[in-house]
């Protein structure tokens, strides 16, 4: 993904800005234009908790090529606890971090933290964003 | 082994490939086919999330559950009515999915009957007598085209070796983004 590209979802990638629908109260992230449920178009801006678990994994042992030099990594879908934006079961995509992959299961508590994803191109920009490790 | 629990032969090789068919009103097919004429009797699109984390459930390919009910509707079939099907196993576990998505299997379900050889060549429903993308390869651009082409040569008792008996109604499913988009097609030779 080239930086500009990346640049753009820094609200997302840095600070788990999400939208929650100012009709339903479904919440997405990223954020979308348009809620599915209701066809809203009106959203508000919600910080996303730092905390929840993992309902299921994977470790990837063939990794795309920004990331070959991390493989192997486990990758997860992370379930939020409610927190301040009042809805449970918001889900995202992460690697989780720091972990011993034969300690890790479905369930598992985890920490959102602010990580380094991976460095571009032969300048070596890198690109931040979060990850989940295990509490 | 690529991602767990997926191993390689689990995962469909990109390949290189190409594929065409002649699409044609029926009476002009008719005409110009020395062949018999395959007609598609259903056609369904539908969509879903592609980020897999916004689905509710990750063992259900809701787009191809909603495009094959679109397809059987306009062709007036049920599962129980299709004679093979061609599918997009991508990886072994979007099968499973897909035969049940497609109501070949109950949910949950379509793991043990696949061990069980319902598809199979003499099963109740054969899945993938190509191959699928598995074995046959999967060219992204060719491979619903290519699906299209399986069917045909099978309504058309063409398939040799690996030919269905009496194969009458086919099926095809493709999909891309994870099955963020499913298309389903049911044809018929006519
Ligand atoms: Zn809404």
């Amino acid at each position: 993904m080239s930086s500009p590209r990346y640049w753009r979802g820094i609200p997302q990638r840095y600070r788990l800005e999400a939208g929650k629908c100012r009709k339903c109260g479904k919440i997405y992230f990223p954020p979308r234009l348009i809620c599915d449920e209701c066809k809203s178009r009106e959203f508000e801006k919600v910080n996303l908790p730092k905390e929840g678990k993992i309902l299921t994994y994977t470790i990837i042992r063939v990794a795309p090529s920004q990331c070959t030099d991390q493989a192997p990594y486990a990758m997860g879908i992370v379930e939020l606890s409610a927190g301040s934006t009042g809805k449970d079961g918001v889900k995202i995509l992460s690697q989780i971090a720091d972990c011993d992959f034969d300690k890790l299961e479905i369930g598992m508590p985890v920490r959102i933290e602010f990580r380094k994803i991976y460095q571009e191109g032969e300048a070596g920009i890198i690109c931040y964003g979060y990850k989940c490790v295990p509490v | 082994m690529v991602a767990d629990p997926l191993r390689i032969l689990d995962c469909s090789p990109i390949t290189d490939g190409a594929a065409a068919v002649i699409l044609a009103p029926l009476d002009l097919a008719k005409k110009i086919s020395k062949k018999p004429v395959v007609k598609i009797i259903g056609s369904g699109h539908a969509t879903d999330t592609i980020a897999l984390h916004s689905r509710k459930d990750l063992t259900e390919i809701k787009s191809t559950e909603r495009a094959a009910k679109i397809a059987y509707e306009m062709a007036s079939k049920s599962p129980d009515e299709i004679h093979l099907a061609e599918v997009h196993d991508c990886f072994t576990i979007a099968e499973i999915c897909v035969i049940e998505a497609l109501g070949f299997a109950e949910k949950g379900k379509g793991g043990p009957a696949t061990e069980h050889g319902m598809t199979t060549l003499g099963g109740k429903i054969p899945v993938n007598t190509s191959g699928g993308l598995k074995s046959k390869g999967h060219p992204v651009g060719a491979t619903g085209v290519a699906q299209a082409i399986e069917i045909t040569k099978q309504l058309r008792g063409e398939a040799g070796e690996r030919q269905v008996k009496n194969a009458k109604v086919g099926l095809t499913q493709n999909m891309g983004g994870s099955g963020g988009s499913s298309l389903v097609h049911i044809m018929e030779v006519v």
